[in-house]
């Protein structure tokens, strides 16, 4: 293979769409003109909200195989433990959980592993508030999700994930950018793709950069010299008269103008949202889990600045301030009244430690509150912030309580922030019971996956964490998603749980693909390279794939193209599964949307 | 005559010919030619490192001689001319190119450099940037150790490739540098602990001492070390090896809050007095440049040299935590700091290596631990320590600051010891081939690729080479004795091809430009053949890769990292327009850059307080102790020492680009420029210029209201590699900018060109700000963020 042709072959098809820009979209800002008419991508409403697990999350110890005998022996001091009042073999179709009951002992946290009701798999007690989710039919598990040759390197990995090429070093943009130039709203709107974290990701990254990253929803603009709106006036226009002028050429020019010509075209883009994000009024209520703790503490309904009520509650998004947690602007998440008792600090989802701790934990929720202004209140399709700190080499757990510590905390969050999500979305989505005005989407509309370049060693070492291994587990959430009781589920008992089970794993869920978990310690645990890696039943390209087409709708030609490996279904097998050119079994999509 | 009438038949108004009169290779050609109200503009393709484009016009071609055309004007690539003159006319367009000294001195004072500052320039350009005269006499002269004596460009980067025979001056440039260095410890300096008020019966009751009753009044925060730093970068003489530190404490990244936080864990205790522990944890970080400097220092210095250090520094063994790996009885040891030994410190990734070689490897280091010992012991790794939280014998309330140490008589420093306890005896054998179960060596050992051949020095590199180690276990290699299995390892590490090959291209990466692909020794990969050394075809990247490649194999010690880096500013890739602004300033270097570009010694005693432009250091980091840079941070979340991916922060410049990137690189640009207590100035803090200093030292009294001159020297110190000619847009847009008064706080002023405000006015007057606004918007634009 040529390097360079490579690289050409995916970037000559782009250019060619920025050249349509240039030459025919003088007023609008962003984007390129799709070169295929077809497909429903971003026409359709639908949308799509990726959370990046940086560091390779431990799907072992969040999805569980809490039955298989080698998880156990080779996790001693690090097994979630099972609850022996509990029989996890009884398939009861839900997610067992606890919601607010009348004793202060509810509260407490739970410390073994949350029975996952398909008669094998458990979920760390952390992640409880998936459970609504779960048990309503919104969530799905998609474990042991890899692919071909897999690569235990954190950085190559995350490339692979990002580009959907994998091992290949030479691809520069992500699947998510290929996505959106096969948009028909491409060339039409400011911006097609958002992401809220330090900088854009690479699987938002390409030449016409259709997607911007916005590290502060509130700075979005400049200043002036002097700092004064005529200063701003004599400013900018000063900077945009720069593009036209030309250059010869460099590496960097062409993206370099782009870059510019987006930044300054989309100058106080944000501004209608900003003050939603700094009042942050979005709240779960006594309505969604019975808790009325709230209710009794507070003097009846909040109103917010635009007249808006709401009745008390949690925080969607959690917000550190001077302040936190006593004042009740602030506090947020499912943090509750200090005054309360002790046992109900066990549900705070952000440390009250100190400032520094605060900020850290609430970047991921500021995050996506950016994220949720942006899906509901623009028509950029693919939205989606990262979350890091899961690469827990060492302290995943504290010693002699594993259901406590680094992952512990990561999992809480994660949680919270589907059970946000979720809320906000049903609360404050089209449609919704309390719809925002100009609401555009829907909790139907909307499908959340998680990504994690890497999973983690079957085997603990002596610093109570894992090392880098391959497969993982993704989750997906969404109206959209056949999950438990859901009509059109094909997953029979596994509910919304795919492979992460021992028997049901051919079915036609899978694509009729025999990928059951093998128990034991030369089984599924330890099925790859080197003996102490989770092995792939999935390829990572087949879950996103499927999210590309069936909920964002692009056709089977255009996925052809957003992710390469499609195109040659006879080795890669990521549409209907097979034998991969490793040697490896994998189920194709799975059913799961 | 024959072909001008036919031509004329073919243009029957006007004709355009390109053509070239300077001697580079390469000439503008005409792309369009509009009549507009019977003025005709010719418009043509710019041409790279052009100083000057000129217009040349003939009536009769083949008849009369062209002659300069002066009956228009040009604006950037276009030339309006003013009238018709009721005849045809045939044109040719040349340009002059920057002559190659000044090309390369645009070249090195961006790669060897943090920027070119205005002194920079007047030592190394052919001509003067204000006068515009032969500068012959005013140039830099270095005899480098060869005996040559070179001027200009070539003798700034002969003086930065010997940077020890550079006199550093850069404490004289801002007192903070002399002040915070006081505040750092070497390695055998006790952190200085200071009791303030400590309430009755705190002593034995409380097991945790908090900031209201205890401080380290002298010792260096992570502020305080990333200011110390920044001001290097802007101020130090010797700029590549400040280029060099960044670059190698990128490579062997550690993160700060890390070493941090594990002071606050509990085997060690140190809980809630942040500056105990920031005194040890930062101090860290701080041992690590001060190495990396003093082994630069060393005209032999080797990357085995540069490794070492990484390897025994506090701060990386516990941010790869190696500190908590055990291998003894049937402890499983911690792969991350093998892995990255392999992946991104030494080897690259996939060339070289494979998992059962990560694995073996973890075994080795298992032992390196980060202990609290007597001064006296601070570099002795074998000091005897009891189990976590090491602490030498005898020494248990030696930490002050730690649990239940509430204050101490004794002293403790912190430092890399060796606790063989932990170590995995028994035989290594690393660089074998596995069996497909990782079950055990079928027997068979690595080899050196064939795309390496055999035209090289030494062995290691040769195709075919068995570059396997083992380490068989004796009694001589164990106990103590056990550590020289790592020192063996990194020893071999700096000897093979793969480690070459990763430094050896990140360096060309950080010097020539980004498109040097990875290595690899997978055959299935695109990079394999790309760096293919036998084939007489290969690039001029993968040669120079090879020329570095040589440079390290062929010197006594290998992997002399002065040679590598002589050998790739030696190169044409370097010197020529192949590096030349192919690169995009990460957030550190767009910074200092900027306030390098405006930096000039106003009474020409290089001291503190008479520069025309500077920071305080901690404007760029973080004027809080422990918090992250937050001026980092936003422009692109270069967190410095505090890196929290273990690859470093990237060198492509792609990483470095987006769109919410782009404003704040404007918006940071726009606060430095504008002065001190103005709106708008707290995004930039205390990094500060007096753009009007900088003209009245630089420019005769005449010029100073002058439009036209002062935006021409601006737009010179700004962009020196560009070529004056391709930037004469960016001279228009300053002079446009200097001439609207628009935005000027007095009403007065508003409707006054330039040239009507005086220029002797106070900080904040009209003419301030306008100065102040036309350097904002020179260092906002696209061409200053590559370098």
């Amino acid at each position: 293979m040529n390097i360079i042709s490579r690289r050409k072959y995916l970037t000559q098809q782009f250019k060619a769409g920025l050249g349509a820009l240039l030459a025919t979209t003088a007023n609008v800002p962003f984007g390129v003109q799709r070169a295929l008419a077809e497909g429903n991508i971003g026409l359709n409403g639908k949308k799509l909200l990726f959370i990046f697990l940086r560091g390779g999350n431990d799907g072992l110890n969040t999805l569980i195989p809490v039955l298989d005998p080698a998880y156990a022996s080779n996790r001693p001091n690090t097994r979630i433990p099972m609850d022996t009042g509990t029989d996890y073999t009884t398939v009861t179709g839900t997610m067992d959980f606890t919601p607010a009951g009348s004793t202060a002992g509810t509260y407490d946290s739970y410390p073994y592993a949350i029975r996952a009701g398909n008669g094998f798999a458990a979920v760390h007690p952390s992640l409880k508030w998936l459970a609504p989710l779960y048990n309503a039919g919104h969530l799905a598990f998609i474990h042991r999700v890899g692919y071909v040759s897999q690569s235990r390197s954190n950085s190559s990995s995350m490339r692979y994930w990002e580009t959907g090429v994998p091992n290949d070093n030479t691809v520069q943009e992500g699947h998510f950018y290929r996505t959106m130039m096969q948009s028909g709203l491409a060339g039409t709107r400011a911006f097609l793709g958002l992401s809220f974290q330090s900088s854009l990701p690479l699987s938002l990254n390409g030449y016409a950069t259709p997607a911007i990253n916005v590290p502060d929803i509130t700075r979005f603009n400049l200043l002036g010299i002097p700092n004064t709106t005529a200063g701003n006036l004599k400013f900018d226009p000063a900077l945009k008269s720069e593009n036209p002028a030309q250059f010869p050429a460099k590496n960097y020019r062409e993206a370099l103008k782009n870059n510019y010509k987006f930044a300054l075209d989309s100058l106080g883009t944000f501004e209608g949202l900003v003050a939603d994000y700094n009042e942050n009024p979005y709240r779960d209520d006594v309505v969604t889990d019975g808790d009325e703790d709230w209710a009794t503490a507070w003097d009846g309904q909040r109103v917010d600045s635009k007249g808006r009520t709401h009745g008390p509650g949690y925080y969607l998004f959690p917000k550190a301030g001077s302040n936190f947690p006593s004042a009740d602007t602030i506090n947020g998440g499912y943090a509750r009244d200090p005054g309360q008792s002790v046992t109900q600090l066990d549900k705070y989802v952000i440390t009250t430690s100190s400032a520094t701790s605060q900020s850290s934990n609430t970047s991921l929720f500021n995050n996506l509150l950016a994220s949720a202004l942006v899906l509901n209140q623009t028509d950029a399709f693919i939205v989606g912030t990262e979350y890091s700190g899961f690469e827990t080499h060492d302290s995943a757990v504290i010693a002699g309580s594993p259901t406590t510590g680094n992952h512990a905390n990561l999992m809480r969050r994660l949680s919270w922030a589907f059970y946000s999500l979720w809320k906000y979305f049903s609360i404050y989505g089209k449609g919704g019971t309390n719809e925002l005005p100009g609401a555009k989407t829907s909790w139907n509309d909307l499908v959340i996956v998680t990504m994690s370049e890497i999973g983690r060693t079957t085997v603990e070492n002596t610093t109570l964490g894992f090392d880098d291994a391959e497969a993982s587990v993704m989750l997906v959430a969404g109206g959209a998603v056949k999950g438990y009781g859901k009509p059109t589920n094909t997953n029979g008992s596994n509910g919304g749980i795919f492979a992460c089970n021992t028997t049901g794993c051919d079915g036609p869920a899978y694509n009729n693909k025999t990928v059951n978990w093998v128990t034991g310690n030369s089984g599924s645990m330890f099925a790859a390279g080197g003996n102490r890696y989770l092995g792939r039943a999935v390829d990572y390209r087949s879950v996103l794939g499927r999210i590309i087409r069936k909920h964002l709708g692009a056709t089977q030609n255009q996925l052809n193209t957003i992710l390469p490996g499609y195109a040659t279904e006879s080795t890669q097998r990521l549409l209907t599964g097979g034998v991969c050119t490793d040697g490896i079994t994998i189920a194709g999509e799975p059913d799961f949307i | 005559m024959k072909t001008a009438r036919l031509i004329r038949r073919l243009f029957p108004l006007w004709l355009m010919l390109a053509a070239f009169a300077g001697p580079a290779a390469e000439a503008p050609l005409a792309t369009s030619l509009i009549i507009t109200n019977g003025r005709p503009q010719l418009s043509w393709t710019p041409i790279l490192g052009a100083d000057l484009y000129e217009i040349y016009s003939t009536p009769e071609l083949g008849v009369l001689p062209f002659s300069s055309d002066y009956s228009g004007g040009t604006t950037g690539l276009t030339f309006t001319r003013f009238t018709m003159g009721g005849e045809n006319r045939f044109f040719r367009i040349s340009a002059t190119p920057m002559s190659s000294n000044n090309l390369l001195a645009g070249i090195a004072l961006n790669r060897l450099a943090y920027g070119p500052t205005p002194d920079d320039l007047e030592q190394l350009l052919d001509r003067h940037p204000v006068t515009g005269l032969d500068n012959s006499a005013n140039q830099l002269v270095w005899t480098n150790l060869g005996g040559q004596v070179c001027t200009g460009a070539a003798a700034y980067i002969a003086q930065q490739l010997e940077p020890w025979r550079i006199p550093e001056t850069v404490t004289n440039t801002h007192t903070n540098i002399a002040f915070i260095g006081s505040k750092l410890l070497s390695r055998t300096q006790v952190p200085v602990f200071v009791v303030t008020n400590p309430p009755d019966g705190l002593y034995g009751i409380s097991n945790q001492v908090t900031n209201a009753y205890y401080t380290f009044s002298t010792n260096a925060q992570l502020a305080d070390l990333r200011a110390w730093f920044i001001q290097h970068a802007v101020g130090a003489k010797r700029q590549l090896l400040e280029v060099l530190l960044q670059f190698f404490d990128n490579h062997f990244t550690t993160q700060a809050s890390k070493s941090y936080d594990y002071l606050s864990g509990s085997p060690f205790g140190v809980r809630n007095n942040t500056t105990v522990r920031g005194a040890h944890a930062y101090n860290w970080e701080f041992w690590e440049i001060d190495g990396w400097r003093q082994a630069l220092l060393n005209p032999a210095c080797t990357f085995y040299d540069l490794l070492k250090i990484s390897a025994e520094s506090p701060a990386q063994i516990i941010y790869l935590d190696t500190l908590g790996s055990r291998g003894d009885g049937s402890n499983v040891p911690n792969e991350n700091y093998a892995r990255e030994l392999l992946e991104l410190f030494a080897m690259g990734a996939n060339n070289g290596y494979e998992q059962t070689d990560i694995t073996e490897l973890a075994k080795v280091w298992t032992g390196w631990k980060v202990g609290f010992v007597h001064p006296t012991n601070a570099f002795n790794p074998f000091t005897s320590v009891g189990s976590l939280p090491y602490v030498q014998s005898g020494y248990t309330n030696c930490i002050p600051g730690a649990r239940n140490v509430i204050n101490s008589n004794l002293f403790a420093v912190s430092t890399f010891v060796y606790y063989s306890a932990h170590h995995r005896t028994g035989s290594k054998l690393l660089w074998t081939n596995y069996t497909s179960d990782s079950t055990g060596p079928v027997g068979t050992t690595k080899k050196v690729p064939a795309r390496f051949g055999t035209d090289w020095a030494s062995d290691e590199f040769k195709a075919g080479y068995d570059y396997s180690l083992s380490m068989t276990d004796t009694n001589l290699t164990r106990g103590t004795n056990s550590i020289q299995e790592g020192y063996t390892v990194l020893q071999r590490l700096n000897d093979l091809p793969f480690t070459a090959e990763n430094i050896c291209i990140k360096l060309c990466r950080l010097l020539v430009h980004d498109n040097f692909p990875s290595p690899t020794t997978l055959s299935n990969l695109a990079e394999y053949s790309y760096y293919d050394y036998t084939n007489p075809s290969r690039t001029p990247e993968a040669e120079l890769v090879r020329q570095c490649l040589r440079a390290w194999e062929s010197t006594t010690p290998k992997g002399q990292i002065w040679k590598v880096v002589e050998t790739i500013v030696n190169s044409d890739l370097f010197r020529t327009q192949a590096a030349a602004s192919q690169k995009i300033k990460t957030p550190l270097e767009f910074t200092v850059s900027a306030i390098r570009a405006l930096r000039s010694s106003t009474n020409g005693t290089g001291n503190a307080g008479s520069f025309s432009a500077y920071t305080d250091g901690y404007a760029l980091s973080s004027t809080n102790t422990n918090t992250v840079s937050i001026q980092m941070v936003r422009l692109g979340g270069m967190d410095l020492f505090n890196c929290s991916t273990a690859a470093g922060w990237p060198e492509d410049g792609a990483s470095w680009l987006s769109v919410a990137g782009v404003i704040e690189r404007i918006r940071w640009a726009q606060a430095f420029c504008i002065n001190t207590g103005q709106s708008g100035k707290t995004d930039a803090g205390n990094s500060v210029t007096d753009v009007r200093g900088l003209i009245y030292t630089k420019l005769p009294p005449a010029s100073w209201t002058n439009a036209v001159l002062v935006a021409d020297y601006l737009v010179k110190i700004i962009y020196p590699t560009e070529g004056r000619g391709n930037v004469d847009t960016y001279h228009k847009m300053a002079v446009t900018f200097l001439n609207d008064g628009s935005a000027d706080s007095n009403p007065l002023d508003r409707t006054k060109p330039f040239s009507q405000l005086p220029a002797n006015n106070a900080g904040n007057s009209s003419y301030d700000v306008r100065l102040r606004g036309a350097a904002a918007l020179l260092l906002s634009l696209q061409r200053f963020q590559e370098q």
